[in-house]
């Protein structure tokens, strides 16, 4: 490589005498990355202080009540989801049972369920009229509601199962890494000591995935509170549902932000608990030989099968074979083939711009805090977007993009940001940027700080170093963090739906719009679709292993 | 390869934005239309509208917070006329001063006093009526009030939407107006106390339940009867329910509109009349009425008949306005008896 010829021509010693001008450029993108982020919190603030008077802080019956049942909600989903990924990836990382290779990809999938959808599709299934009940009904022999009980899906318990199923795979797929790759060595070593079953889980697996777990289980714990279309379906009022009703059907605005505040307080305590330990051992060794996983036979291999494909079978593949019945059930009812198309193509075209400005912002701040320790803090700020619940992440980007139209115009300019396209991409950057940010993080730690040393003293810039050395180690957290929100932008809702410009319809706003008529088999076959996209990007995340 | 990394990649970037960040569109033959009612149930409508007239409609659906969007969007909107299915919202977004009125001499004629804001501020184009279903074997009654939805004898046997949707909020609204506030606040408890379940779905899970067995009684606008009825799926649910066109007992039935506001910097402000104005004109009020199985506001005209084998309703006395006035008193009353908590709660 030419980086080699030109670092043994350079002189060391350049690193101690670096002039600080240098710094401008990082610390000026992490800046303006920072407020990019933080005008949203800022818009925020202005709508709460329309009314200051009533903004004392007090909480009334049904408020406590929507924080029991956001904590029930989330302690559930939490127990449910972590257990799940947890187990799902440590059978299918150490053993070696019938299903294996095909479950370890396909174990991915119920993340390409959109929640709301989910949420419908349970209720038409576990029903009196859906085929489960009506089943059972046959096979006990009753005929009405009287005759037996059944399990409600309009319920707490129901969505704490519809959330945990289709959002597990987050903790699958970061514990799967850990016990695949990082920890395998230690795993190995036990096993050679003799550990064996549950003591090889429970003493080694559980605190080896410790920080895999917690890292999944914050974005389980982030999807799951933002939620509004699952939770109002199945008739939980969660913070988030409350918030949205005091706002947008009261129009009482300060209350709401009141328990927004109180959200956000939530979530920043989420994220507070998911913070990495800034120095850790660098460079976990890797074997580069393919660990022999333990071969399971007879009951033991059957109970790994069945736990391991459950997840698959009652989160993707049940609710999808319901959607193709129902999709042909409305065949005449379905999109015509412009309308469908045009929807795809915008739904594209939106995951794509999205993901690409996620990845760029991501790599820059990852960068810019490496180089500039002292940004960390532009690093946690980026994260804060996503600890907003959708809706009033959208109602604080509002001011934002009216007051950057106002300057626009000012200057004589034409264009504007409100109800344009890249509104809508400014405010998914903003909501989805943590995500980048913290794979690329991730990623990037895994460089042990001595190289950057070594490279410096060879007289290595920031800029080279960045691209050459910084850039490649983190281009797999990069595209991980990427595909991720490419796969929620595909699914997402709040703010597609209210800041899209006329006309303009993604393959998420017309399943909503037919859900929310009550009609959602209307649009099987672009909630079919949108499977089918975020299924294909989940794919990659485990290929990307 | 450095220098074209770093140089390309932000120049692409700010390029890409600059496409998607589009400069306002100003074509004469068309008009924007914000709508919180499911772009379904109006695209036959405004298919013909345009295909009347020739003036393009652009739409934009969300189940809520467009008038939000409006406000923030201030002059530069490109919102000429918000449709929404509650009064409240209407007069909620009057409120936000986003609006102007509209009056002209067609509106008043065709749409009745009641059915549009004195001030021409909000104008009806559609009513339906909130309504109970009950079961057919299980519910001899014909006849029931609002009142008696808090009777002891449904204890168990209720089910509603949630106490917060738009629909039930009009609805106590009304109850406050004729009962007062103490009254209103008891009667709800009644209605609390007598859920078989808590609070959640659609009205249209309120058909559901009852024909599952799982309630005998519940609140659901009457439109969603008929479009249950067309559909294969849900027609066996609407088998299992009557329609009880209730009253308040010193009063008629609770009925609410479909309306339009007009945007305060509209900047199609005569195509949106004319919309408007189409709107309630015969061919569009029955045709609306039929995809919807909506009243039409304009007096006279033909009902679906289906719907009107519920008997036609007799409006209650309480004006729209003072539905739209108590909203947020009514929301607060959900929250104060614990409505969505459930009969537990």
């Amino acid at each position: 490589m030419t980086a080699k010829t030109t670092m043994t021509v350079r002189t060391a010693g350049v690193a101690n005498a670096r002039p600080r001008l240098r710094l401008f450029p990082w610390l000026a993108a992490g800046m303006l990355l920072a407020v990019l982020v933080l005008a949203p919190a800022l818009g925020f603030f202005s709508l709460m202080g329309r009314d200051a008077l009533s903004r004392a802080f007090s909480l009334t019956p049904f408020q406590l009540n929507a924080i029991r049942e956001t904590g029930l909600l989330l302690a559930g989903v939490i127990v449910l989801a972590g257990s799940m990924g947890l187990v799902a990836a440590w059978l299918v990382a150490i053993y070696d049972f019938p299903g294996r290779r095909l479950l370890d990809v396909a174990l991915v999938l119920p993340l390409a369920f959109p929640t709301y959808l989910a949420a419908f599709v349970a209720v038409d299934l576990f029903d009196f009229f859906g085929p489960v009940q009506t089943l059972w009904r046959w096979i006990i022999g009753a005929k009405t509601l009287n005759d037996y009980r059944f399990f409600e899906t309009r319920s707490l318990p129901g969505a704490i199962g519809v959330l945990a199923l289709v959002l597990f795979p987050y903790v699958y797929v970061s514990c799967r890494l850990v016990f695949a790759h990082s920890g395998r060595n230690v795993i190995d070593a036990a096993r050679l000591l003799g550990a064996r079953g549950f003591g090889l889980f429970f003493r080694i697996g559980v605190p080896l995935a410790r920080p895999a777990l917690t890292a999944g289980l914050v974005l389980v714990v982030l999807e799951a509170i933002n939620d509004i279309g699952a939770t109002e379906h199945l008739g939980v009022s969660s913070l988030s549902v409350v918030i949205r009703d005091l706002w947008l059907n009261r129009g009482d605005l300060p209350a709401a932000a009141r328990m927004a505040g109180l959200l956000i307080l939530v979530v920043a305590l989420v994220m507070l608990a998911n913070r990495q330990p800034a120095s850790r051992r660098p460079g976990t060794a890797r074997s580069t030989a393919r660990p022999r996983k333990i071969k399971l036979d007879g009951p033991a291999a059957w109970f790994a099968t069945f736990f391991t494909a459950m997840p698959v079978v009652l989160g993707f593949v049940v609710p999808t074979g319901f959607l193709i019945w129902r999709a042909i059930a409305y065949a005449g009812r379905q999109a015509q083939a412009a309308e469908f198309l045009g929807a795809a193509a915008s739904t594209l075209l939106l995951a794509f711009s999205v993901s690409l400005i996620v990845m760029i912002a991501g790599a820059l701040l990852t960068i810019a805090i490496r180089i500039a320790p002292k940004l960390a803090p532009a690093g946690r700020i980026a994260t804060l977007g996503y600890a907003i619940p959708g809706t009033v992440l959208v109602l604080s980007i509002f001011p934002v993009l009216s007051a950057s139209d106002h300057a626009l115009a000012a200057v004589g300019s034409a264009l504007a940001l409100s109800g344009t396209l890249a509104g809508i991409v400014y405010a998914l950057s903003v909501r989805f940027v943590g995500i980048g940010v913290g794979q690329a993080g991730l990623a990037l730690r895994r460089l042990p700080p001595s190289i950057d040393w070594v490279a410096r003293v060879h007289g290595m810039k920031d800029l080279r170093l960045a691209l050459q050395v910084h850039f490649p180690a983190m281009l797999p957290g990069l595209m991980l963090g990427g595909t991720l929100v490419f796969i929620d932008t595909v699914k997402e809702l709040p703010a597609t739906l209210l800041m899209r410009p006329l006309n303009f319809e993604t393959l998420a706003t017309r399943a909503y719009a037919e859900a929310s008529a009550g009609t959602f088999e209307h649009a099987a076959l672009d909630s079919l679709a949108i499977l089918a996209l975020s299924g294909f990007a989940a794919l990659m995340l485990s290929r990307g292993k | 390869m450095s220098k074209v990394f770093s140089t390309r990649v932000p120049v692409m970037a700010a390029f890409s934005l600059a496409m998607l960040a589009s400069a306002p569109a100003l074509q004469a033959q068309e008009v924007n239309l914000y709508t919180h009612r499911e772009p379904g149930l109006i695209k036959p409508l405004l298919d013909k509208f345009t295909a009347e007239t020739g003036v393009k409609v652009n739409v934009i659906f969300a189940k809520s917070g467009l008038a939000e969007r409006i406000q923030s969007e201030g002059e530069r909107s490109p919102a000429d006329l918000l449709l929404s299915v509650d009064v409240s919202t209407l007069a909620y977004a009057v409120g936000l001063g986003i609006t102007q009125p509209i009056v002209t001499p067609v509106l008043e004629k065709a749409v009745p006093a009641g059915l549009r804001a004195s001030d021409g501020s909000w104008v009806g184009v559609s009513a339906r009526a909130r309504v109970i279903y009950a079961s057919k074997t299980r519910v001899p009654d014909a006849n029931l009030t609002y009142e008696s939805l808090a009777n002891p004898r449904f204890k168990g046997r209720l089910c509603i939407r949630s106490g917060q949707h738009e629909y039930n909020t009009s609805l106590i609204a009304a109850a406050l107006a004729h009962l007062g506030p103490q009254g209103a606040e008891t009667w709800l408890a009644g209605i609390k106390a007598n859920l078989a379940k808590k609070p959640s779905g659609g009205d249209r899970d309120v058909a559901k339940d009852i024909a599952a067995g799982a309630c005998d009684i519940g609140v659901g606008n009457m439109y969603y009867v008929g479009l249950m009825n067309q559909d294969p799926n849900q027609k066996t649910w609407v088998e299992a329910i009557k329609v009880i066109m209730p009253t308040f007992k010193d009063g008629g039935t609770h009925v609410n509109i479909s309306g339009l506001v007009l945007a305060k910097h509209a900047k199609h402000k005569a195509e949106a009349i004319r919309l408007t104005e189409w709107l309630v004109g015969k061919s569009a009020q029955e045709l609306y009425a039929a995809i919807n199985f909506e009243y039409p506001v304009v007096p006279g005209l033909t009902t679906d008949p289906y719907i009107a084998s519920f008997g036609a309703p007799k409006p209650d006395t309480v004006p729209l306005d003072t539905i739209a006035k108590n909203r947020k008193a009514a929301s607060e009353l959900v929250e104060k008896v614990g409505f969505d908590l459930g009969p537990q709660g």
